[in-house]
């Protein structure tokens, strides 16, 4: 009987290899891929050349490597939220991570220290400048949200009601900015900016996201223990050990930096959060020492592929990720919601 | 000596008072029901003896030990809860969710010792076979056994049980409440509360019944469950047949 059960973890092990053996393996494969396609093992050989084609496959090499990297973040802090909230529909864009990072880069339009924007043209002096903003308005939200829930005993109701009313304020003030101070271009920005598209990054961008990746991961990996038993309620988590107002804190903090690195970087992939968690869910149950690391490499795996389908469907045009990503997803998640998953929870 | 004392300890809940002064003793082997009309604190008492909500005035000792001088992880060691309702949202298998009751003994992962803790646990409440089942295909008795297996996954010398049977059809309601004798009688404490008297006469060593907060009763079953006793908690007429070990409703249908 044991056995059995020994044998099924060895399966998702297993599982998890597979995934990570494709995800690795997507980064020359989706490289082929884009308005000229070049099959892989001429990728591989073309990274080293010089020739234009060569720096082009450079560039769709840093997109896919971006994407690995901001799919396995919101994956990850996909799984991290909803445990937190004990829902299956929160990520950590309930946080108002989105609107929040929006208003950064509204802000730094209206300071003029993105970019200089005259009535018909913005300059960017340093497009990382737009990013530091955003990230530093996700974090604050995040930790104005937190405080506010602290105040009423951090429980998931606490957070989503804090969250959801904080959201609205900074959308309001958003639109407020929008209205009364951004010019044409500079609204285009911000709206343009809220698609998620991988091509924004760069060079440096990817070395912050390379940098944060094993702290990230590691924070997201060593949780799973506890993520297991904060759904389980908060007296089942006291009384088994752990302080889940805590383990509720590090989560949604680990999550949020997750997704607020993310978001500064390449825009808003909200939908990433909820779909390769529940594709992970399906695949390999809900133990999040498998579900973690399951929807990380999921979520990897997606937005490698979705940015090669955004590359190619309506070449040349490139196609922001984002915008893919939720025309397949949406469709693909309320099929697997109809067709009815595991996530009905016990019977009677 | 008694393993639990809890000593003139009031509780709030907000700025309701659920527990007034309630004072109690219980020692090691007992089974305890704890009996009462909705709201009268019976989850509160529990709860506060799990060590989940602190007590304004009095103190709960533990093995004579105060239960604040204990951490959350020594205490979850001694002390196997399992709340009234328990609805985990995700899909894991039965051992899976039982495992989760060894996280007071482990730092990073799992090892294969909890592993064997937890069928263990299944064992005991004779639901090992049923370990690589996913709990959401459990019925409702299958699925109160598997509770209390992860509470007795921690290797608890007390185990608290909110209304285990309530959800429960007849057959598997003495099923678990003879789960829960056996339990106590090798050498577990237990602590429960009931809904169902005619149970709480016939498994309970001693009753403890509240009433608005405070302890009304605590003895034995046949010295609390009276028909004065019960009219004055539940205010109603009960009848209670000591040859059947039985407590019925006086009031026939009109």
């Amino acid at each position: 009987m044991a056995q059995r059960v020994y044998e099924l973890f060895e399966k998702r092990v297993s599982l998890l290899l597979v995934l990570a053996a494709l995800t690795v393996a997507s980064v020359p494969a989706t490289v082929a891929f884009g308005t000229v396609y070049k099959p892989w093992e001429v990728v591989l050989g073309l990274l080293e050349g010089s020739s234009d084609v060569a720096q082009a496959l450079v560039l769709r090499f840093r997109r896919a490597l971006v994407s690995l990297l901001v799919g396995a973040f919101l994956g990850g802090a996909g799984v991290l939220t909803q445990a937190a909230f004990r829902n299956q529909l929160a990520s950590p864009f309930t946080l108002g991570i989105s609107s929040a990072s929006a208003l950064g880069v509204a802000v730094a339009l209206v300071l003029g220290v993105g970019g200089r924007g005259g009535s018909w043209f913005v300059t960017f002096s340093s497009p990382a400048v737009l990013a530091l903003f955003a990230f530093t308005f996700s974090l604050a939200q995040t930790l104005l949200v937190l405080l506010l829930a602290w105040r009423a005993g951090l429980d998931p109701r606490a957070l989503i009601l804090a969250s959801i009313s904080l959201n609205f304020l900074y959308q309001a003030v958003l639109y407020l900015v929008q209205y009364l101070v951004l010019n044409e271009i500079q609204l285009a920005t911000v709206v343009f900016w809220t698609f998620g598209d991988l091509g924004r990054a760069g060079w440096q961008e990817l070395s912050f996201l390379l940098a944060g990746s094993p702290v990230i991961t590691l924070a997201y990996l060593l949780l799973h223990k506890d993520l297991d038993l904060l759904l389980l309620g908060d007296d089942v988590a006291e009384t088994s050990g752990i302080n889940p107002r805590r383990t509720r804190l590090i989560t949604v903090i680990a999550a949020a930096l997750g997704a607020a690195l993310a978001t500064s970087f390449v825009g808003i992939l909200a939908f990433l959060c909820l779909l390769s968690p529940h594709l992970a869910r399906l695949l390999i149950g809900g133990r999040h020492k498998y579900l973690v690391p399951a929807s990380m490499l999921i979520g990897a795996l997606i937005l490698e592929w979705a940015d090669a389908i955004s590359r190619t469907i309506l070449s040349p045009v490139v196609l922001p990720v984002g915008v893919t990503l939720s025309m397949v997803g949406a469709p693909l998640l309320v099929y697997l919601l109809l067709r009815g998953g595991p996530s009905g929870g016990h019977k009677g | 000596m008694a393993v639990i004392r809890v000593r003139g300890v009031s509780v709030y809940l907000g700025d309701h008072q659920a527990l007034r002064s309630v004072e109690l003793e219980v020692e090691r082997g007992e089974l305890l029901a704890v009996i009462g009309p909705n709201g009268s604190g019976k989850t509160t008492l529990l709860r506060t003896i799990a060590g989940v909500l602190k007590p304004r005035v009095g103190t709960v000792y533990i093995d004579g030990r105060e239960l604040r001088e204990y951490s959350r992880r020594e205490l979850a060691r001694r002390l196997g809860y399992v709340p009234q309702r328990l609805a985990p949202q995700q899909s894991l298998t039965v051992l899976e969710f039982v495992l989760t009751g060894r996280r007071a003994y482990i730092s990073f992962d799992y090892t294969r010792r909890d592993y064997e803790k937890a069928l263990e646990a299944l064992r005991k409440v004779g639901a090992e076979d049923l370990a690589d089942r996913p709990l959401s295909a459990l019925s409702g008795g299958e699925f109160q056994r598997v509770i209390i297996a992860r509470a007795l996954a921690c290797e608890p010398e007390v185990l608290i049980l909110d209304e285990p049977t309530s959800n429960l059809d007849p057959k598997y309601q003495v099923e678990i409440m003879e789960l829960v004798r056996r339990l106590s009688r090798s050498g577990m404490t237990v602590i429960s509360s009931m809904h169902d008297l005619t149970q709480v006469y016939r498994y309970a060593d001693k009753v403890l019944a509240l009433k608005d907060g405070r302890v009304y009763a605590c003895g034995r079953p046949e010295e609390v469950l009276t028909e004065d006793n019960l009219r004055q908690i539940y205010g109603v007429k009960v009848r209670v047949l000591p040859e059947y070990k039985a407590v019925i409703p006086d009031q026939l249908p009109t």
